[in-house]
């Protein structure tokens, strides 16, 4: 073969192949937008920020953030009603039921570089940031403990031991008021270790 | 080896027989595509003969291919595929010295051992200077301990650092591939043109091309992320879910179901398994938070005759959970309101209702009766009465399923 016939056939090749590419890579970008997920986050990245302390700030390290004079915004996720009849200081409104209506816009794009959402309960305020974090706002992050503790501990009279308080806390010691216990006779699975190694290189080839 | 051990079809010690067989067939692979021979191997430095650079992105893309499309059947689960995490400067320093070792060498280690054992004597040298570094390393590896450990980057993986979905990952890795297999194909026909692949035009060329990029748009549509068999909840409909709180068990429910066990309800409680360990109630089934997308408890979450129960201390870290059981579409699954606390709140705090209302009073009744039966330890007898105990097989979660090598 010689070299004039080689240089046709491999630019009709290459000529195929980039033609393919792009018909699909166009097709694919249709596609794409019409199929794949609405959700901005996965679910495994979501459980591990939910079940971490990164996307939560408590009563104490929202004082040292107000003091500090970073940016921030307070977002309070409650009805109208509720956030006319007492709010924390300087804190905006955006109900939980209109998150992304238009008329919030300004406070979901604001530039604070960390908005504190709070509600009547830490439910609340989670529900309003899962929310948020599936729609690609990252912005935000929630309150431990809620809206009368904060007002109550934070702003009205300063009260320490409620700085840290979280709805996970024990309030009662559970062992006293119920006798039976999972060493009886429950049927339960503890799951078992999961063994982490992930911090350890392991042999390639 | 999946799915045999994990299902406990097998035990854990068949791993070394699964292995022997897998080596064997590996070795025979390895010999088949000529990557015993040095030539072969260095001859993709030079380019006169790039099939290693084709097996490997073939292999790559075959094994990316069958990995998707089986996480997406329900096959197997990649959320628990061990992922090795990346330490930037100990793979820079380690791939260096890499590089020159196959360049001066001829070989990389999977491929000498072929080559060792079809008797090559170049192949044996190069078995034993690996034995030398190896023992060398390990004499020395005091010393060099902050390098291999430092600048760990996790386990991160090429398309979420580009922001990219898997599916268009594995779409781009085939496009770059054919079109690193056209190229290479041109730079063989002009530095050797004897051995170059003549075969790389006409339908029996394009066909395939064809194919392998329809394979790869597929690929896109596959969502990386469906851990579970169900589907995940469209967002608008999730958005819907979570706004009408309807997914709340009162505690006087959960009491109920305690003494008198018939009731349909499944206690899972999502604490950690040390606070689990320390009390639960009676039933209970320890599912973690952070657990909840996990597929090993698809069977329990995704129950259809009884109400799935999360409960935690408060209402907080179950209703997280909660949430993400909803995304994933499991529909029977509910928040015990208040949690632990609201649940013992609801018995020491019954005040006597001031009204002749016939609800209240019961209700304040029969919470006095629970209260007492609980503290009494008589809950234990009414409960020993059950028959239809939620029976859950432990299964392993280790975080190690496959390692790399080549």
């Amino acid at each position: 073969m010689n070299l004039n016939t080689f240089k046709m056939k491999s630019s009709k090749t290459l000529t195929i192949i980039v033609l393919v590419f792009v018909g699909f890579f166009t097709i694919g970008i249709i596609g794409k937008s019409m199929l794949t997920s609405g959700y901005k986050q996965s679910v495994v990245s979501m459980t591990k920020e939910l079940t971490s302390e990164q996307r939560f700030i408590n009563i104490a390290d929202l004082q040292t953030l107000i003091t500090s004079g970073n940016q921030y915004l307070l977002v309070d996720v409650r009805d109208t009603v509720a956030y006319k009849s007492g709010r924390l200081p300087n804190a905006v409104n955006m109900p939980i039921s209109e998150l992304f209506s238009d008329d919030y816009a300004d406070i979901r794009e604001a530039d604070a570089a960390v908005k504190v959402l709070y509600a009547d309960t830490e439910a609340e305020a989670v529900k309003a940031l899962v929310m948020l974090m599936h729609e690609g706002y990252t912005s935000f992050i929630a309150l431990t403990g809620n809206y009368s503790i904060a007002k109550g501990s934070l702003f009205d009279a300063q009260n320490p031991a409620e700085w840290y308080s979280n709805d996970e806390k024990m309030r009662y010691n559970y062992k006293s008021l119920f006798k039976v216990g999972p060493s009886t006779e429950a049927p339960h699975v503890a799951a078992d270790k999961v063994v982490d190694i992930s911090n350890k290189p392991r042999g390639g080839c | 080896m999946g799915p045999l051990i994990p299902t406990g079809i097998v035990g854990m010690e068949w791993d070394l027989f699964f292995a022997f067989f897998i080596g064997i067939a590996f070795g025979y692979v390895l010999e088949q595509a000529g990557f015993s021979s040095s030539r072969k191997l260095a001859g993709v430095f030079y380019g006169y003969d790039f099939v290693v650079l084709r097996v490997f992105f073939t292999a790559a893309i075959t094994a990316m291919t069958g990995l998707l499309l089986m996480n997406h059947l329900g096959m197997i689960d990649i959320s628990l595929v061990y992922i090795n995490p990346t330490f930037l400067w100990s793979a820079i320093v380690g791939g260096a010295i890499m590089g020159v070792g196959f360049i001066l060498g001829g070989f990389c280690p999977g491929t000498s051992v072929t080559a060792a054992a079809i008797g090559k004597i170049d192949a044996w040298a190069f078995l034993l200077g690996i034995a030398i570094g190896i023992l060398i390393f390990g004499e020395a590896y005091p010393m060099f301990e902050a390098l291999y450990y430092g600048s760990s980057l996790g386990p991160i993986l090429v398309f979420e650092s580009l922001g990219i979905s898997a599916g268009w990952f594995a779409f781009i890795l085939i496009a770059v591939a054919l079109a690193a297999f056209g190229i290479t194909a041109a730079i063989e026909q002009k530095v050797n043109k004897e051995n170059a692949l003549e075969d790389t035009k006409g339908m029996s060329y394009t066909l395939p091309v064809s194919v392998a990029l329809l394979v790869g748009v597929m690929l896109i549509f596959i969502p990386y992320d469906r851990l579970t068999s169900i589907n995940e909840l469209p967002k608008s409909t999730f958005n819907e879910v979570v706004a009408s709180n309807k997914h709340y068990i009162t505690p006087d429910e959960v009491a109920y179901k305690l003494i008198y066990d018939y009731h349909p309800i499944v206690l899972v409680d999502v604490r950690s398994t040390a606070d689990f360990n320390d009390f639960t109630l009676p039933g209970s089934i320890n599912i973690p938070a952070e657990q909840i997308a996990s597929r090993v408890w698809e069977k329990q979450l995704s129950n259809k005759e009884q109400k799935v129960v999360l409960y935690s201390n408060g209402t907080v870290l179950a209703e997280k959970a909660w949430m993400m059981a909803v995304r994933l579409g499991y529909e029977n699954v509910y928040v015990l309101k208040g949690g632990l606390n609201g649940f013992f709140d609801n018995l020491v705090n019954n005040p006597k209702p001031n009204t002749y209302k016939m609800e209240a009073n019961s209700a304040y009744a029969f919470r006095e009766r629970v209260r007492k039966i609980f503290k009494e330890g008589k809950a234990d007898l009414v409960t020993k009465k059950q028959s239809t105990a939620p029976t859950v097989s432990p299964k392993s979660e280790v975080k190690v399923a496959s390692r790399g090598g080549c």
